[in-house]
């Protein structure tokens, strides 16, 4: 991952600036990105100190070095290194070291020690010459390490992974981001909220006219804007790029003097579109359920069910019912693990916004009990394939309990 | 009924009565649906409780009453006894101020024993983690955990460098009920005092020579940890319970091919800065060059210049013969040489072939070498910044510094390597400065501490 300093970025106001990667911009990466890449071909077989010297010699105007530098970055990362040893450097050192200090111990004064002596007797012991000792001494060192490969890359795909990189590197520096996304599936909403989950992050979520406005960051946010958090939130960001729209705000304590500025981004159907396509199963009773003779009327979930605390439902499938207007959703857990089960009965008693019916299969040996009358959502537990008619059953269940005022809804 | 749980650096509380006024520092979290606190909070809060008398269950404190107290039990020095009392006295919260080798470690060896509550120590460097984690074995005679340094083991008793801490506390913060900063000047900043906040343990003991910053944020180690409840100046003791000691300044010339580069390069950088309006004696000066350099063409030029023009001066051919003079003719003692630069330190050892410990010696390796230089095998070892603090190496007793930066505090603590009482021991340092260089102005800087008066 790139760092902030080799990003270029220019302030506006409150606001710092990514410049967009336009036509311009991007035939000027290509071009820095090709030199890099030769560079590292040039090196191949050399030591690393010498790539980054030869990275380091690049031309280009000052503007640029930022990202001459990150492209580097990114080569090197790539690179294969290896630090091939003929003898075991760390037993040299101690062997001319030691040498070394009993030779100067015993020397009369104004004898200076003698160097050639020490290496070329330590050499002896290990079959090396004293010059070869002498070269030896520190080749461990990182910056001694040899480049093997320097991989075969594009310079196009090497300037778009700095494009990435640099808003990862960005967010780095941020306290908070606030992302408006759209998705066209739960999917890729669950998804998303599997990843948030997973950093640890900690999120509120609002609807908005078209999707959900998530404002993510971590448990110490509350009492201040510390960057403790950036890894997780540049770590998310490809996650959040998988949204067919995007719109991002990221709060930033940004450079020594940790100002706060604010960096925007947006993109649209950039990302890998609809996340994972519905599942067979549920494109399966979807498709089964609208052929039913019912007063439910199935379509593809559209919400997100937040319960604060607790966790996040995504919904795959939601049932309205025609004469009364209300919905309740579906959630196939299908043959996820028992845990996940008695999570969603957590977040059933926990104060789920709307009911939900969650689809169990029989063979995470969930009982149907765990979540009782009480409460508004239900358990479906299925064996094989999920049935319309059952299904139908438990939305009636539901409703009744619904309309009769039940439950925690 | 109420409940307090760690979660992640934080303190959860769920369940906070809707009579009780809400204690300092307590917020509501919508996000999570509770009330949340820094772990720091957790003493004021559970004492709060106590004295209201409010019933709760603590599902957060997850440190221990030690079973082991110490196995060996060393007279505290007077200066010791009395930090530890003031300590005491302050509710086991504070900042003890000693001077380097006057046996701060000792004040921390004797507070957990007081406390007996599980204890992490915190250090900045990875060869003073190796160092805590040998002492706590042989005063408490039980196992140690380390975090840090590619381990991860915590035990009651455990040592972490800041970096480690700031990066696990909101994982382990809840398993101490004791927290030992050392050198605690380090403590205070954006990142490294999460480490304190995200930290549960109601007992802190801050530990330095030196708790002063240039940037003024000492003040927030009163919150952080605790105010300062000890102070002793190196004046106090000298003598007595540290080594007695000399600083001698020794000005080399440059041969005639270095003078004419460093002339030259040091009119490109100052030839930038003129004509660039930069003042590098303002407060920003230092981070204007950057940007200027960064802005322009010939900025690349100027930043290279800067860098060659120290470097000339920093690691001089006659610092070098000189450096090889000084080991000869302390070649019966122990020598630290210290650098400013990786670059120069791997210089000095292999001109010299002394060992080198910089930040990229491994730890076994730098184990070994303190250890032969602590048993006589090498009599002098090199070293860039990563023994300037606190690591222990009581036989030394010269120290070399060829070239550091303008830090009182630095050169205060590099002069605190060799001052380790010893009978009859006599401490010298020997501070190499560039005549008619930058370095010159440095130097004076420095050097302005009660210890070189």
């Amino acid at each position: 991952m790139l760092s902030s300093d080799h990003v270029r970025v220019r302030r506006k106001g409150d606001e710092l600036i990514l410049p967009a990667f336009d036509k311009k911009r991007r035939a000027a990466a290509v071009a820095l990105a090709t030199e890099v890449i030769l560079a590292g071909r040039e090196c191949q077989g050399a030591r690393r100190r010498a790539l980054e010297e030869a990275l380091a010699a690049i031309e280009c105007r000052p503007s640029e070095r930022r990202m001459v530098e990150g492209l580097g970055k990114l080569l090197l990362d790539r690179c294969e290194i290896e630090s091939p040893q003929a003898v075991d450097v760390a037993a040299l050192r101690r062997a001319v070291f030691e040498r070394a200090a009993n030779e100067r111990r015993t020397l009369a004064d104004g004898v200076p020690l003698d160097k050639q002596a020490v290496l070329g007797a330590v050499g002896a012991a290990f079959g090396l010459e004293p010059q070869a000792v002498d070269e030896a001494l520190y080749s461990d060192l990182p910056s001694e390490a040899r480049v093997v490969r320097v991989p075969e890359i594009p310079p196009e795909a090497l300037a778009d992974e700095y494009e990435r990189s640099a808003r990862q590197a960005i967010l780095l520096k941020a306290t908070r981001v606030t992302a408006d996304v759209v998705c066209r599936s739960p999917g890729a909403y669950r998804a998303l909220f599997g990843k948030l989950k997973f950093r640890r992050l900690l999120h509120r979520i609002e609807r908005t006219e078209r999707g959900y406005r998530i404002v993510i960051d971590g448990p110490h946010s509350l009492f201040d804007s510390v960057t403790k958090y950036g890894l997780s939130l540049a770590l998310v960001l490809p996650a959040l790029e998988a949204a067919d729209e995007l719109r991002l705000a990221a709060d930033l304590r940004w450079g020594r003097r940790r100002e706060r500025l604010t960096f925007r981004y947006e993109t649209r159907g950039a990302g890998d579109a609809a996340g994972p396509a519905m599942n067979d199963d549920v494109s399966a009773l979807l498709q089964a359920f609208s052929e039913l003779e019912t007063s439910w009327k199935v379509t593809p979930a559209a919400r997100i069910l937040d319960v604060p605390g607790l966790g996040v439902c995504v919904p795959d499938l939601t049932f309205t019912h025609q004469k009364s207007g209300r919905d309740v959703h579906l959630e196939v857990l299908g043959f996820w693990s028992r845990e996940a089960a008695f999570r969603r009965a957590e977040l059933a008693t926990g104060g789920l916004p709307e009911p939900v019916v969650f689809a169990v299969s029989s063979r995470l040996r969930v009982s149907e009990e765990i979540l009782d009358e009480k409460t508004a959502s239900a358990l479906y537990v299925y064996k094989g394939v999920m049935s319309p008619r059952a299904v139908e059953r438990r939305l009636d269940a539901v409703h009744a309990r619904l309309c009769a005022g039940q439950g925690l809804v | 009924m109420l409940s307090l749980r760690f979660s992640y650096g934080t303190l959860e509380l769920h369940g906070w009565p809707a009579e009780l006024p809400l204690p300092p520092g307590v917020r509501w979290d919508a996000r999570a649906a509770c009330h949340r606190a820094p772990a720091s909070a957790y003493a004021p809060i559970v004492l709060g409780l106590g004295r209201d008398q409010v019933p709760f269950e603590d599902q957060a404190r997850r440190y221990e009453a030690l079973t082991h107290g110490l196995r060996v039990r060393r007279e505290p020095r007077p200066f010791q006894e009395r930090a530890l009392v003031a300590w005491r006295k302050a509710q086991g919260r504070g900042v003890v101020v000693l001077p380097t080798g006057a046996g701060k470690s000792h004040v921390a060896i004797l507070a957990i024993a007081d406390r007996q509550r599980s204890a992490l120590v915190v250090a900045p460097t990875l060869d003073l983690v190796r160092q805590w984690y040998d002492l706590l074995r042989t005063s408490f005679g039980t196992e140690v955990g380390i975090v840090g340094g590619g381990e991860h083991q915590v035990l009651p008793l455990t040592v972490t460098t800041y970096d480690s801490a700031h990066l696990h506390m909101e994982h382990f913060g809840a398993r101490f009920g004791l927290v030992i900063f050392d050198e605690c000047h380090h403590l205070p900043g954006a990142t490294y005092q999460l480490a304190a906040e995200q930290c549960l343990a109601p007992y802190r003991l801050g530990l330095t020579a030196t708790p002063e910053r240039t940037d003024g944020r000492e003040a927030s180690l009163d919150e952080l940890i605790g105010p300062i409840v000890c102070r002793v100046e190196i004046g106090e003791i000298a003598g007595s319970f540290l080594a007695e000691y000399e600083t001698v300044r020794l000005a080399v010339e440059l041969t005639a091919d270095e003078r004419a580069e460093y002339e030259a390069e040091r009119a490109t950088y100052l030839g930038f800065l003129r004509a660039n309006g930069v003042r590098m004696n303002g407060p920003q000066g230092w981070s204007e060059f950057v940007m200027r350099a960064a802005q322009r063409t010939d900025g690349r030029r100027a930043m290279r210049a800067y860098r060659r023009q120290r470097e000339i001066a920093f690691a001089s051919a006659a610092k070098l013969e000189l450096v090889e003079h000084l080991l000869e003719q302390h070649r019966a003692d122990r020598a630290l040489v210290f650098t400013q630069d990786n670059a120069t330190a791997y210089a000095v050892s292999r001109r010299c072939l002394v060992p080198v410990i910089t930040h990229q010696t491994k730890v076994r390796e730098r184990s070994e070498i303190l250890q032969r230089f602590a048993d006589g095998t090498y009599g002098a070892v090199a070293t860039s910044k990563v023994l300037n603090e606190g690591v222990d190496v009581p036989d030394a007793n010269v120290a070399i510094v060829i070239s550091g930066s303008g830090s009182v505090r630095e050169h205060v603590q590099r002069l605190g390597r060799i001052l380790r009482k010893r009978e009859g021991k006599q401490a010298t340092l020997y501070e190499l400065v560039s005549g008619g260089t930058a370095e010159t102005h440095t130097s004076e800087r420095r050097r302005d501490h009660e210890a070189y008066r």
